[in-house]
């Protein structure tokens, strides 16, 4: 479980706050989204979580707090734009990850995903001579391949074509049903309009509504979207 | 037009404001220039009437300082292979918008003035450093940005020209070497003529190169100097001739330039994406530019478990590209270790030791370092920050221990040395390439992102200066104590050397913080 207190973030002082006050929960065996415009404060919120920004508020990842080795143990992060180790290649790449992270029999989970994410003829290359939608499915792998509790994923389908995402929302399905939490940022509520079953609305740093699945009645999570927003900004 | 003189104002004000996004960012860049302009001040208001029989060799030297700096910028532009007219967003909003061919020259050439500018200014600054004589007055240092900006300005349009017809057939890229040809063949031309008249004796031959008259016939660079040793000597003539021959050449070059009228644009951009993304790749690697274009060897390597992953991910890359060990870093001990032996003979092996502690400052911007300072999967890694920190400036450190140990053994095996010489200046090289290292991780926990070459040397020279500080102290005490100069020395030099590692390793500690990631 993701727990988000008061979370507020200024990345600079003379100007408002990115985040303001934010507070919210990703439950275990759920897909919550944030949805939101651009600006409006989702990545920021994201970067928080994993504890690479410094901000103000509590924020407990599977009961621990975000800084502690528990909680960077348990879960896994996939950023927007992914950053690899360009030298090493994709094989050496997950022995890294698998290794500093201590995991025991990382072996089997990277080859089913290898296999999902059609990265297997890749294994030799290196992360720089990957193509852009690759290296979001390696930086997806790694994430995956530490068996997280929680996932986080920023702007998850990115650079990936039809059938990867596809694979991803089926993944995505497949981790909440074994109890993962997961915690999506994404602007494009078509690609989650399936697989959602909590979303917060952000919108100028603050969570402007709460939804859960069964409570839209006969609107669409897109329909929502642009009226909170729009009534927002009236 | 004017949308172009507003982007150039736009981007200007950009970078100023980016310098003070943060507190300390602004505070760092308010104390640089505190910092030299100081430097600046200081020479102008010590500033004394020339006398040419007593300050004639020095201003010459400072002057041909300036003036060589010049020549090797000129030099890197027109043999640098990796051209572009402007960066890709530049390239995109120019050769796509509505902009004529002559607007779109006249912005480029705008750029090059600013260029010119500025490393017109950094001449003038080395210049007014190597002035020790007090001769360097406000008038001097204008008329000397004047020059300079003249020379360096052609040369960066005259480059930019060249590139512009070699996209339209590219064997007009020949222009550029045979430019730098011309110029090495006319001073190596001079330079025999002073050796010839000095008997061939290289360091009289040297200092006669400096004061010839005929450095003089060399275009632009011996006009500026011409026009700036006159202008010392108050010979105004000669002041705006020198000046009128590079103020005619560039009015020439700008006539060619802005009327350069053919199709260029596709490869134009397509240069220009090529160049913008090797600069960002080289900025993402920490102001190295070689593991991104160098050939990469396929070396296979295991990982252990835990923080020492990553002592032996950097390790790999270092094998991958070869990194530990560069033949530009063997070559530039070579060549200290040559001019050691040949400058002085009396102390060959502490100037090579000295001058390998200046190679460490530059060896330590090392690329894999701030690359995985840079990198968020460090930082997610479920370890202790501390073995996290030491591990990723492990492998760093290992590097310049071995390369610094090999040299000064031998160099100090090779010219005879005593044992503790040789460990004393060991350990002072140790030292210095922990201080150098602590000053990396320092500067990036300070700015992050924002890190930067110039900051990290600035606080390892704070650094030094903070392991100096307990040393003197306690040096002082012991003068007091024992009333005795050499023993106090002893203590001084030997305190330093112990205090190079405690305050490093402090420092290092201090930061762990940064390895659980906030505010990458």
């Amino acid at each position: 479980m993701i727990e988000v207190k008061n979370l507020t973030k200024h990345y600079s002082l003379l100007e408002s706050p990115a985040v303001k006050d934010v507070s919210f929960c990703a439950k275990e065996g759920k897909i919550t989204i944030l949805l939101g415009p651009n600006g409006a404060g989702k990545s920021t919120t994201i970067k928080s979580i994993v504890n690479l920004l410094n901000y103000q508020g509590e924020i407990n990842i599977c009961g621990y707090p975000n800084s502690s080795l528990e909680a960077k143990k348990s879960f896994g992060y996939v950023p927007e734009v992914p950053v690899l180790y360009d030298l090493l290649t994709v094989d050496e790449t997950i022995h890294f990850i698998g290794k500093s992270y201590r995991l025991q029999n990382y072996g089997k989970t990277a080859e089913e995903y290898l296999e999902l994410f059609d990265l297997t003829k890749q294994r030799k290359k290196l992360a720089k001579e990957l193509s852009k939608g690759m290296r979001q499915k390696l930086s997806m792998l790694l994430a995956l391949l530490i068996q997280p509790k929680a996932l986080l994923v920023d702007e998850p389908m990115v650079g990936l074509d039809p059938a990867s995402i596809e694979a991803v929302l089926q993944l995505f399905v497949r981790l909440k049903e074994a109890g993962t939490s997961i915690l999506i940022s994404t602007h494009i509520i078509d690609v989650v309009n399936e697989i959602w079953d909590c979303a917060y609305i952000m919108q100028q740093g603050e969570i402007v509504r709460e939804i859960h699945r069964g409570e839209e009645g006969s609107e669409t999570l897109k329909q929502i979207f642009f009226e909170t927003t729009a009534e927002e900004k009236a | 037009m004017s949308s172009l003189f507003y982007l150039t104002f736009s981007k200007l004000k950009g970078t100023v404001r980016n310098q003070f996004r943060s507190i300390t960012s602004g505070l760092v860049t308010i104390f640089m220039v505190l910092l030299y302009g100081a430097m600046v001040v200081m020479v102008f208001v010590s500033s004394s009437t020339y006398k040419p029989e007593s300050m004639g060799m020095n201003a010459n030297l400072a002057l041909m300082s300036g003036i060589g700096m010049a020549a090797l910028f000129m030099l890197t532009v027109m043999l640098n292979s990796r051209k572009a007219l402007v960066y890709d967003t530049d390239a995109h909003y120019l050769f796509a918008g509505p902009y004529t061919r002559a607007q779109i020259n006249f912005y480029i050439m705008g750029q090059s003035m600013l260029q010119g500018l500025l490393y017109g200014l950094l001449g003038c600054f080395v210049m007014a450093m190597f002035s020790i004589d007090g001769y360097f007055s406000v008038p001097y240092f204008l008329i000397t940005l004047l020059v300079l900006w003249l020379v360096l300005f052609f040369f960066l349009l005259l480059a930019d020209y060249i590139y512009m017809w070699s996209l339209v057939d590219r064997k007009h890229r020949k222009w550029n070497y045979i430019v730098a040809a011309v110029f090495c063949v006319l001073t190596a031309a001079v330079f025999w003529v002073s050796a010839h008249r000095t008997g061939y004796d290289m360091k009289a031959g040297l200092l006669d190169f400096v004061l010839s008259r005929e450095f003089c016939y060399v275009p632009f660079f011996g006009w500026a100097k011409w026009a700036l040793n006159a202008f010392l000597e108050r010979e105004y003539l000669p002041v705006l001739l020198g000046t009128g021959l590079l103020l005619a050449a560039d009015v020439l070059m700008v006539v060619f330039f802005l009327r350069f009228q053919k199709d260029i644009a596709e490869q134009a951009v397509a240069d220009a994406e090529a160049v913008s993304e090797y600069v960002r790749r080289v900025k993402a690697n920490g102001g190295m530019a070689q593991s991104s274009d160098r050939k990469i060897k396929r070396v296979k390597g295991d990982f252990p478990e835990g923080a020492r992953a990553v002592f032996f991910k950097n390790l790999l890359i270092m094998r991958k590209t070869g990194n530990f060990l560069r033949k530009q870093d063997m070559l530039i001990l070579v060549i200290y270790f040559a001019i050691s032996y040949v400058v002085m003979p009396q102390g060959r092996f502490y100037m090579f030791c000295y001058m390998m502690l200046l190679w460490l400052f530059n060896l330590l911007n090392d690329a894999e370092l701030l690359g995985d300072l840079k990198n968020y999967q460090i930082y997610l890694i479920p370890e202790k920050p501390l073995s996290k920190l030491v591990y990723a400036i492990l492998p760093a450190y290992i590097k310049v221990a071995v390369i610094v140990s090999v040299s000064v053994i031998f160099a100090g095996i090779f010219n005879r040395m005593d044992f503790l010489s040789i460990l004393q200046y060991l350990i002072m090289l140790l030292g210095y390439g922990m201080i150098f290292i602590a000053g990396t991780v320092l500067s990036v926990r300070m700015l992050k992102a924002r890190s930067n070459v110039m900051l990290e040397n600035l606080l390892r020279m704070l650094l030094i200066v903070a392991c100096a500080v307990p040393a003197t102290v306690i040096g002082v005490l012991c003068y007091f104590f024992f009333q005795d100069l050499q023993t106090a020395m002893i203590v001084v030099s030997v305190i330093t050397l112990a205090m190079n590692f405690v305050i490093s390793a402090l420092v290092i500690v201090a930061c762990q913080g940064m390895m659980n990631g906030r505010e990458l």
